[in-house]
């Protein structure tokens, strides 16, 4: 477990804690600052995080609710957070990058055609799809950050809201769509025998093995 | 003019002053600020400020145990912030002299 894991979960804990009003505005507020993480250094974050929540219980034990605490405008408090807080170092993300990379490669090369001569892959296709997938990930945080305050005050605007949620991720799923397309064919490989099937294996049992380890993973908690 | 906008002004000064008392936590610092007359105040004010007296080098934290959960952020006064604070003061004299001095006017030449 990483250290910015276990801080999370220390603020959990608090959080679980709390009266369901004060769970609700710290939820959002958490939500509101974590989608903006890509951009902010999430150690400091969750430090800060850590710091508040731990304030907020001490707030509510003394009848204090999170409104009369951190005051009625959490958006304006979350942005002037936000301003302060030190930007993302590259390399907290790495991780995460090196999931988001390796997770479209593996699917490239199980979709691609596996013909008589071996597996053929298009070179260009495995840099474009993570750079887009790379985009599109921070476009969602970014969306998702954009519509956590948005006030959904009755049928029609939430309605609005899901409609326009969905039109988002259909835009996402087509982009993807048509880079299949229109990604031009020039940079193509093929993957004779019997490479191509030891690859393909080693790929089944990579993806085996890392959802055995997940179900033991959560059986053990 | 609303009372929240001459806050703003030498909110800074009093969070310096207070840390410079002794080591406080977020939650410690508010209720002493409100203690001391600052009412209205609210956490939404209070962290960015934290926050960017601390970017500013004027405040440092640690983290230390807490009897009642996992260790806590303590806000220390730096040697640049005891200076900070030193300014602070000696412009706020200056100043509540001369808006005395404004006002005391203001009210001799009232003919009422």
């Amino acid at each position: 477990m990483t250290q910015a894991d276990q801080t999370r979960n220390r603020m959990n804990q608090i959080v679980d804690q709390l009266n369901p009003t004060n769970q609700t505005y710290f939820h959002q507020l958490t939500t509101y600052l974590m989608t903006n993480s890509l951009f902010t250094n999430e150690t400091a974050l969750n430090r800060q995080l850590l710091a508040m929540a731990q304030d907020l219980a001490d707030a509510e034990h003394d009848g204090l609710d999170a409104e009369q605490y951190f005051g009625n405008a959490p958006q304006a408090m979350g942005d002037a957070l936000l301003a302060q807080l030190p930007p993302a170092k590259l390399r907290e993300h790495l991780p995460f990058l090196a999931v988001l990379i390796g997770i479209s490669w593996c699917f490239l090369i199980i979709s691609s055609p596996n013909i008589a001569t071996g597996l053929q892959l298009n070179l260009l296709m495995f840099i474009i799809v993570p750079i887009v997938e790379i985009i599109m990930t921070q476009l969602i945080f970014k969306w998702f950050h954009m519509t956590t305050y948005w006030q959904r005050t009755n049928r029609l605007t939430n309605w609005i809201t899901w409609f326009v949620n969905g039109l988002f991720w259909i835009v996402c799923v087509g982009i993807m769509v048509l880079l299949i397309f229109f990604v031009p064919t020039t940079y193509q490989v093929v993957i004779g025998q019997p490479w191509n099937l030891l690859i393909l294996g080693l790929l089944a049992v990579i993806a085996v093995s890392y959802f055995g380890y997940q179900l033991y993973s959560l059986r053990q908690k | 003019m609303a009372q929240t906008q001459l806050i703003k002004g030498v909110l800074e000064g009093c969070v310096l002053a207070t840390i410079a008392e002794h080591e406080v936590y977020g939650y410690e610092l508010i209720q002493a600020l409100r203690q001391h007359g600052f009412t209205n105040l609210v956490g939404g004010t209070v962290y960015p400020l934290l926050l960017k007296l601390e970017k500013n080098g004027d405040l440092t934290s640690t983290l230390k145990p807490s009897a009642d959960g996992p260790n806590r952020k303590y806000y220390q006064l730096t040697a640049q912030g005891q200076q900070t604070l030193a300014t602070f003061a000696t412009n706020w004299q200056q100043l509540q002299v001369n808006v005395a001095k404004i006002l005391r006017q203001v009210t001799n030449d009232d003919p009422s």
